[in-house]
Order: C-alpha cells, then structure tokens, then sequence
C-alpha cells in the first residue's frame, strides 16, 4: 500500500495532480449549480418585488 | 446580399484577415520559436557566441562522465551528425541518460565545450510497459547483429 | 427545410431549458462512473511505464484536461459564429457560459503539467511552443470573460465578445501543432494519430474512458450553466415569467 502512495517517488505529484483535478471537476459542478440556483433566485425575487408593488397599487 | 449573408462575410473575413496576420507573424518569428538549436545548427555558427542559448538532442551513448566525483560531469549532445560536448556541475532530473533526448541551457566555452547551467530532459510521446519495451530490443538487437555481419 | 424547423424547435429557449433539464442527469453520472473507472484503471491497473515509471499516471489527468481546454475553446467559437450570423441568442448564451469551464480546465491542464513537467523534465516551466501557447489560450478565456463584463447590454456583449472568441480559435491549431511545427521540450502527439497510437493498449484504455468521461461532465456543466443563463436573457418573457410565477412556493425549478 506504502508502495502505491509513493508512486516511485513522485507520490507528491501525482497525488496533488489527482486531487487537484477531482477539486477542479467538483468546484465546476458546485459553481454552476449555485449560479443556476442565484439565478433563479434573483430573477424570483424581481418578480415578487414587482407583482407586490402591481397589488399593491 | 441577405443581411445574415453579409454578417457571415464579415465574421469570415474578420477571421480570415487575423490568421493570416498570425501566419504571416509566426513564419517571421520562426527562429524564436524554436526552443532549442541542433549541434550541427550550432557548429555551423547559427548561436551567437557569448550568448546563454539551448542545445539539444540525444546523450551519445558511452559518453557520460563523472569528472571529480561530485557533480561535476560531462557527455555528449548530439543530433547523429555532429555532437558537442557538454560540461555540467549539478543535478540530472529523473529522465537523464545515455541515448535520452536532453536539453542543456548555458553557453560556448571556447569552440567545442559547451558550459551548462541547467540540464533538462526530454522524454517522447511513447508509452509501454518495461516488458514491451524489453520484447522491441530483442526484437531490434539480432537485426543490428545481422546487418553488422552481414558488412563484415 | 424540416432539418431547418428541428434546429429551430431545439434553439427555442423553453424546448431547450426543458430538455437540458431532463438531459443533465443523464450525462452527468455517466460521466462520474467513467471518470471513477478510468481513475482505477490509470492509478491502479495500467502498468507502469519502462521510461517514467509509475509517475506516468499523471498523463491520466493532464491530457484530459488539456483535451478540454481546446475542445470547450472550439465549442464556444462556433457558438459565438452560430450567434453572430444566425442572430441565435441560444448560442449566443452556450459560448459565454462554456468560457468559465474552459477557462478552469486550461488552469488544470497548465497546473498538472507543471506536476508532470518537474519530476520528469527537471523544470515547472519552460517558455517552449505547446507551453507558451496553452498560456495564451488561458489569456483569451479571461480576455473574453473580462470583455464580456465590461457591457451592461447582453446583446452588445455577446457581439464583441463574440469576435474575439471567433478570432482566438486560431490558437487552437497552433496549441496542437506546436510539437510538431517548432522543436520544443514538450514532447509530440500520442493519441492523435489514430492509425498507430505510441501507446499500449492496457496504458491507452484508460485514458480514452478518463476522456470520454470528462467530456460528458463538461456536457453537463454546460446544460446547468446555459439553463441559468437562459433565464437571465428570457425573463421577459411569458414562459420564463409564469415558470417562475407558479413554482414560487417550491424549492426547485424543474
């Protein structure tokens, strides 16, 4: 197992390569469904704002 | 002329007119686009002397050598036509060794010996396991066994 | 004509919301499945290399990455042509949001081939052709981004930026052939010559499933991004309006 980390010496390469690309491919899917989610929200909010002040009125 | 005619002419000649400007830009900067010059570039006066520059090719088989037992050492480049020799006081990556490609960044000392400061490795795009690799040089060394008796 | 009016039903901004929605899922854990298999095949199964060892394994990570960088690059320059001379807004919104993600690929692909390039080269960095050039495709993905945010107008953004993402695709041979053009420390293609990979086929295998896998993902990033982006440039309209409207007690929208 020891010998699998090391990786022949170069475990701190290729282990930062592999963590550093699943960080990146997650970051990807959490960034995009959070400015999905924000948009939705936002665009939400817009129209409440605007049918409350159209009652309102 | 439909106006998404036009557009598509605009679009094409825009990017029409900037690959040939990139083109045109490359071909001219042909020579800073090269990362490193040959042996036989070199000996035939094409770096300029007194200048740090980038030798490479392959380490010549038999040609590497410990000088002083610590890390001073020396070997051969060569592009199979000319070679120049080498010297370097530091250490190798990994990749380095006979029959390697190499790329060494320094400068001329004198006519033949070239000082380097820092040696670099450069590995090509095959990949196999040792096995494999062993299999193609059996496979290779009775042939260069069978040309060679077939001149003697 | 009827290839015309099925394009136009797909670039119809509900039809394409709704299908994205439906389709997302269906990429994307497809997509996780064969990055986890080509991840165990190319840490675990795949033999080591008679040249770097098991330090190879690296290459499962950088050349999909890599790949990507210039693949979502193409994607979002024929998008910005699509838009700028169909008029489609639809492409319009797929090439700004494929530009986040290249830009963040390319990021990838730089970072581990500095990893790569250490143990194996001797150096991080070197200023070589492939290098240098995959630099500049990181500089055009910010210079896009950045021209885009400098319009309040989407329609005045998406034709500016729209040029500079058409203009920049000339980078992209460039990218491909510099190995090959100009000598360089980075060494020449592997896989791109179909006829006679440089690559056994227990190395290669992985790879490709770790290549398919990240295009899928990357497929479905673009959905979930093109879906909000959507919104934003439709909430005018009456679909978008009532959507909202109806599901604004809900937690989600579907």
């Amino acid at each position: 197992m020891d010998e699998f980390f090391d990786m022949g010496g170069n475990g701190v390469f290729v282990w930062n390569t592999v963590g550093l690309s699943i960080a990146i491919l997650v970051l990807n899917l959490v960034a995009a469904r959070r400015a999905f989610r924000n948009t939705v929200d936002r665009l939400r909010a817009d129209i409440k704002r605007n049918t409350d002040r159209s009652t309102r009125q | 002329m439909t106006p998404r005619r036009r557009r598509m002419v605009i679009v094409g000649a825009i990017f029409l007119g900037v690959a040939t400007a990139v083109t045109l830009g490359l071909q001219g900067m042909q020579e800073s686009m090269l990362y490193f010059r040959s042996p036989t570039e070199v000996l035939s006066g094409e770096a300029a002397d007194g200048r740090d520059f980038r030798l490479g090719g392959m380490v010549r088989e038999g040609s590497v050598e410990r000088l002083t037992g610590d890390l001073e050492m020396s070997f051969d480049i060569t592009d199979f036509e000319n070679s120049i020799t080498v010297r370097y006081t530091g250490i190798t990556p990994a990749l380095f060794g006979e029959g390697q490609g190499v790329i060494a960044i320094g400068r001329m000392e004198g006519n033949s010996v070239f000082r380097a400061r820092e040696v670099l490795a450069k590995h090509d795009e095959n990949y196999m396991p040792v096995e494999v690799a062993d299999m193609l040089a059996q496979q290779q060394q009775p042939e260069e066994l069978s040309t060679e008796s077939s001149t003697n | 004509m009827r290839l015309w009016n099925w394009i136009n039903k797909l670039a119809s901004p509900p039809h394409f919301f709704r299908m994205a929605g439906t389709l997302t899922p269906w990429f994307l854990w497809p997509a996780t499945a064969l990055i986890l298999v080509g991840a165990f095949g190319g840490l675990v199964l795949a033999p080591p290399d008679y040249m770097q060892g098991e330090g190879f394994r690296m290459i499962y990570f950088h050349v999909p990455s890599a790949y990507l960088s210039m693949m979502v690059y193409v994607i979002m320059a024929v998008s910005a042509a699509v838009g700028l001379i169909w008029r489609i807004k639809l492409a319009h919104a797929v090439a700004a949001s494929a530009a986040p993600i290249g830009a963040s690929f390319t990021v990838l692909a730089l970072v581990t081939g500095m990893l790569w390039g250490k143990p194996m080269w001797g150096a991080y960095w070197v200023w070589d052709a492939r290098l240098t050039s995959e630099l500049v495709l990181l500089f055009l993905y910010i210079g896009y981004m950045t021209l885009r945010s400098a319009f309040d107008d989407t329609s005045k953004a998406d034709r500016a930026s729209g040029v500079l993402a058409v203009v920049g695709v000339v980078n992209i041979p460039i990218i491909h052939f510099s190995v090959v053009w100009w000598n360089t420390l980075h060494q020449g293609p592997t896989i791109s010559k179909m006829d006679n990979p440089s690559i056994t086929a227990d190395m290669l295998w992985p790879l490709l499933t770790m290549i398919l896998g990240y295009t899928l993902f990357f497929v479905a990033i673009l959905a979930i991004r093109v879906r909000g982006e959507v919104l934003t440039r439709e909430v005018r309209s009456r679909w978008v309006g009532e959507m909202l409207r109806e599901s604004i007690d809900d937690k989600r929208v579907e």
